[in-house]
């Protein structure tokens, strides 16, 4: 980023094909939607391009890059643009996310269905978390930020992020019990947000 | 059912973020608990699922659209630099207004030059006893004064001493 603060238009590409692939899919999971997450991760970067002579290495990077992806994500919800895009779980699944990891053509057709259909699962249960647990679960176990820099991208706490995540994990441990192994109790944080 | 005392510090064990020290008492902790052993079971069994979350590219068009936006971006001029920030503007702005407000004031210059007068009346030896001599009456009967009559002025008791 302080090549790119410099002028170095070369750094500036390998910051977008470093980070546009984890930009987009935390922005997919908050808003639902694959286009709006996509117009939402350029606004993200263009944001981070106007603002790179002004930017000082106080914190990570990864910090500040997903602390504007959090509150594009949450100002956009909040438009209330994409209500009609409330997960069901009857709903199909959406062909634009379907995930990449292709299937060898020696598997069966039957089992690459159940692949989907549990992938398909998995991030239902995911975007059903209520939105600031949604941000953590993605900060936390997929891009493996530490709770010092999620609870600054969130503007919180880290013990209300500590507590958020365990709520969030307990509902999706409800959620996805099929999958886990083990029968679905009464969530203990089920629902529930910060 | 999980002991509501290390029910948030399993998160921290399974992510691999906890210290030696927690691990230790939790893995001592579920030697003795079935509650908790199975909850970290379950919460292990919930990270490898997670993982098997799909993960989407962004599409094909996505670095050129960027690229495109980012050359759209008016180019800064070297006098960017110079330019003050809008906060520091104001303040010089209001600056400026106060000193040319102040300037415009008339100054009361009356008030300092009377003091200047009382203090230069006040250092002059001469009118130590200015209040005594204005305020002496016989001084005031007297004729206005001729070179012959100039002994008769004299006080009495003057004469008497002699």
């Amino acid at each position: 980023m302080l090549d790119v603060k410099g002028g170095d238009e070369a750094s500036f590409s390998e910051l977008l094909q470093r980070y546009r692939t984890p930009v987009v899919n935390f922005l997919q999971r908050m808003v639902r939607d694959r286009a709006t997450a996509e117009d939402l991760a350029q606004e993200v970067f263009l944001r981070i391009y106007r603002a790179r002579k002004k930017y000082v290495p106080s914190a990570k990077f990864t910090t500040w890059l997903f602390r504007i992806a959090t509150n594009l994500a949450l100002n956009s919800l909040r438009d209330g643009r994409y209500h009609h895009l409330e997960v069901s779980l009857d709903a199909p699944a959406d062909e634009n996310t379907a995930p990449l990891d292709l299937p060898s053509k020696g598997r069966a057709a039957d089992e690459r269905l159940m692949d989907q259909d549990r992938s398909a699962f998995i991030r239902r249960a995911i975007e059903k978390l209520p939105e600031k647990q949604r941000a953590a679960v993605m900060m936390h176990k997929f891009q493996e930020m530490d709770y010092s820099e999620i609870s600054e991208a969130l503007g919180c706490s880290e013990s209300a992020l500590k507590s958020l995540l365990f709520r969030a994990y307990e509902t999706l441990r409800v959620e996805l019990a099929p999958l886990v192994g083990v029968p679905a109790e009464s969530g203990m944080g089920k629902g529930a947000e910060i | 059912m999980m002991c509501d005392k290390f029910s948030s510090e399993w998160l921290a064990y399974i992510d691999g973020r906890a210290s030696i020290t927690e691990r230790e008492r939790l893995e001592s902790h579920s030697q003795v608990c079935a509650g908790c052993q199975r909850r970290a079971l379950e919460y292990t069994q919930l990270w490898r699922v997670l993982d098997e979350s799909p993960i989407s590219e962004p599409s094909m068009g996505f670095n050129a659209r960027i690229r495109a936006r980012v050359a759209a971006e008016p180019k800064p001029h070297f006098w960017d630099g110079l330019l003050p920030t809008p906060r520091l503007a104001l303040a010089m702005g209001l600056l400026l207004v106060l000193s040319a407000w102040f300037a415009r004031v008339p100054v009361d210059t009356t008030t300092a030059q009377s003091d200047q007068d009382f203090r230069m009346i006040r250092d002059l030896r001469v009118l130590e006893n200015y209040d005594v001599l204005r305020d002496f009456g016989a001084l005031s009967e007297i004729p206005a004064a001729s070179p012959a009559q100039k002994p008769a002025t004299t006080p009495p008791g003057d004469d008497q001493r002699m």
